[in-house]
């Protein structure tokens, strides 16, 4: 993975150095809260419900056991021994105290970590593929070009206030396992000289996919972003906050008039000192050269044996392990869903835990992914069974993933000063009412996301099953949407109708899913089933009986 | 009101600022008129000949390629500010930067405004040389908050416009 050259640790602590007289003049009422929102927020603070909430930043979402183990250090000592991974493939802490924060970030910054623009209206932290350098369908490793942007993005001081919150994400596998077109832009690679660069999609209040803006070489990506950035930065909207994304800007001109001026600004302000060179391409790859490079000892035969020998450890083959492009390796996927557990949730003890798998079986690596779960890319085949033996022991074995009840849910009203409604209560319920894993494999492929407000950090837009949280005179209720997805072929969610208790979410849902399994052709998922049925059955069913309820 | 430049120096400012439509034309019998630049659109390319040191100031929510065709050569000018309303409004930053780069402004490019000591390490960097920090915050302490601000980062990712101690290239 990539390791901190000086330049990088300089920037990194002169960073906190900077945010800790920034605090001091805060707690001295030399800076007003007003004044000290930006910079809190710049550095991953925000005012939440109960506490401060810091958001640490994951580049692409790829870290060390090392790292790991200063998340359960910094969870322990300044939280209340736990941290939550979020769908930005960042760690959030719930309970620091604000004078804290700079010996946090210290202590960050001692492993090569911060919390730099991972809030406030800024380019956010960079998101990639969980699956990055392993997938069979992988074009190019995206992670150089994520790390360039990294760079590049932090501390750019041309956009440190833009109208908005910026979200950039980088794909370069055939299937899309970043949501790209709900981001506000864009990089995919179409080979490793050639990138596509889209522009203008989103979440939040008006859902909008993301439309194609150009393909450019390698060479100017970071110009064609800079001038992006540009014109977004004069022209987006700064009246109105939900007004103000890039989205609207790109609706409003249109994409033939944003392209043409982006295209303007290119041509006048493309500098050659911006571009990636063969060079500085190269030196940012070496980075990445502990994927394995040599096919393990088949182990294909005892794998295969083990499968038929033992229900669950098939299963979990089945749903939580992913082909890895090198012959013999495996990427395991480590469960932080299942009842009792808030999604995404670890606490101290198994962030250490976690950080010695990593250890004993990947190479000392492992991933978050936007799925709120963590993981282990190199494992080598033959250590799967004794993986697998220690997960299920520590709970997070659950063969779920892609399932019903790997759902995504943000923090919601727990914690959230924004969320209109709990989540984690309702994904609580779910969990618990769907415990059946032969009723949930038998389901197969279903997403299922959990939003507590319109902000939609569980991306309830692009779930098969959508839930959002909304108020009504003070009480928490929820709307069901049906019909979304990310990926390559990703679409937006649509509103079923009025919305339901939260007591009434899960047997609505129920109702839904019994409409699936009478109606599906075979092998068809529940998407595909509902896309070829259409809305009214599964409405009909989801209101059904709701008023005996 | 206090004025520093990029490197924390105090700067002595002779400029007089005259605000939009505030006395219209008062600033021709000035010495260093600041003027908006809409206030003296007709004679922006002349300027230089009706008052000897004369500069002019933008809003953030103008347009600068409009501002700098108005203008013609942009170094006629010995002064642009650019003045900003709030600290947050980063659009600020790019016309620092269009003036810099696209327009080749090389004269004097002042923030004034709600300028306070956290912002001054960006905005110096989009391509300001000097600012007028906002009144209440021109105090003995907000100046040396000011001064170490400009001093906060040794190293940097991006590129330099203007006047920086290091260029770092990428990786």
């Amino acid at each position: 993975m990539y390791q901190y050259n000086p330049i990088d640790q300089t920037i990194v602590d002169e960073r906190v150095a900077q945010f800790r007289d920034q605090t001091a003049r805060f707690l001295a009422g030399q800076l007003s809260e007003d004044e000290f929102r930006p910079l809190r927020l710049q550095n991953g603070l925000y005012v939440q419900r109960q506490a401060p909430m810091l958001r640490v930043a994951v580049p692409y979402g790829e870290m060390s056991s090392k790292q790991m183990r200063m998340f359960a250090h910094i969870a322990r000592k300044y939280d209340k021994g736990y941290g939550h991974f979020t769908t930005r493939q960042n760690i959030q802490y719930n309970w620091p105290a604000l004078e804290t924060v700079p010996d946090i970030l210290a202590d960050l910054a001692s492993v090569q970590m911060h919390a730099i623009q991972t809030s406030g209206n800024c380019v956010r932290n960079v998101t990639s593929d969980h699956f990055a350098g392993i997938a069979v369908d992988e074009i190019t490793d995206p992670r150089p070009m994520a790390e360039l942007i990294r760079q590049w993005s932090t501390l750019q001081p041309e956009f440190a206030g833009l109208p908005r919150k910026f979200k950039i994400a980088v794909n370069a596998a055939k299937e899309d396992r970043t949501a790209l077109q709900l981001h506000d832009l864009a990089v995919e690679a179409l080979s490793e000289s050639t990138w596509r660069i889209w522009v203008g999609g989103g979440m939040g209040r008006t859902p909008i996919l993301a439309k194609q803006f150009k393909d450019v070489s390698r060479a100017e990506v970071l110009g064609w972003i800079e001038s992006i950035l540009r014109v977004y930065n004069l022209y987006g909207r700064r009246d109105n906050i939900y007004k103000a994304r890039i989205k609207i800007l790109v609706d409003a001109m249109g994409i033939e008039k944003f392209r043409s001026e982006v295209e303007a600004d290119f041509a006048a302000m493309y500098r050659q000192e911006l571009a990636v060179t063969d060079t500085s391409w190269n030196a940012v790859k070496a980075h990445w050269t502990n994927t394995p490079k040599k096919t393990a000892a088949d182990s294909g035969v005892a794998i295969r044996q083990l499968r038929a020998d033992n229900r669950a450890f098939d299963r979990w083959v089945e749903r939580n392990v992913f082909t890895h492009k090198v012959p013999g390796y495996a990427a395991v996927t480590i469960s932080l869903k299942a009842p009792g557990r808030a999604p995404g949730d670890a606490t101290a003890d198994e962030m250490d835990l976690i950080a010695q798998w990593a250890d004993t079986y990947s190479g000392g690596e492992l991933r978050v992914s936007h799925e709120q779960n963590l993981i282990l890319a190199d494992v080598p085949a033959a250590q799967l069974f004794a993986l697998w033996k220690e997960l299920t022991a520590a709970g997070m074995a659950k063969p779920t993933v892609g399932l019903l009840t790997n759902l995504i849910a943000c923090p919601g009203g727990d914690f959230c000063a924004l969320a209109n409604a709990r989540s984690l209560p309702l994904a609580e319920a779910i969990l618990q009412r769907f415990d059946d894993i032969d009723y949930v494999h038998d389901l197969g492929d279903l997403d299922l996301n959990i939003s507590g407000c319109i902000n939609s950090c569980g991306h309830h837009h692009v779930g098969h099953i959508g839930i959002l949280g909304v108020d009504k005179n003070g009480e928490e209720w929820y709307q069901i949407l049906l019909g979304g997805a990310q990926g390559s072929q990703a679409s937006l969610a649509k509103v079923i109708g009025p919305s339901f208790a939260v007591e009434q979410v899960p047997g609505a849902i129920a109702r839904m899913l019994d409409v699936y399994v009478a109606q599906r052709n075979e092998g068809e998922r529940f998407l595909e089933t509902y896309r070829r049925v259409g809305l009214p059955a599964f409405k009909a069913a989801a209101y059904e009986l709701s008023e005996a309820k | 009101m206090s004025t520093i430049n990029y490197l924390g120096a105090n700067v002595e400012s002779p400029w007089q600022f005259f605000h939009e439509e505030a006395m219209p034309q008062a600033w021709r019998n000035s010495g260093y008129p600041l003027v908006y630049w809409r206030d003296a659109v007709e004679v922006l390319p002349h300027l230089p000949k009706l008052a000897s040191r004369a500069g002019v100031w933008l809003k953030t929510e103008d347009d600068v390629h409009e501002f700098a065709k108005a203008v013609g050569d942009v170094n006629r000018l010995v002064l642009i500010a650019v003045n900003v309303p709030k600290f947050s409004d980063g659009r600020i930053a790019s016309i620092g930067t269009l003036l810099r780069r696209r327009y080749g402004y090389t004269g004097e490019l002042r923030a004034v405004g709600d300028v306070m000591a956290d912002q001054l390490v960006q905005w110096s960097r989009a391509g300001f040389d000097t600012f007028t920090l906002r009144e209440d915050r021109s105090d003995e302490t907000a100046m040396a908050n000011a001064r170490k601000a400009l001093t906060a980062f040794t190293k940097q990712y991006q590129p330099n416009l203007v006047h920086h101690n290091e260029a770092v290239s990428f990786a």
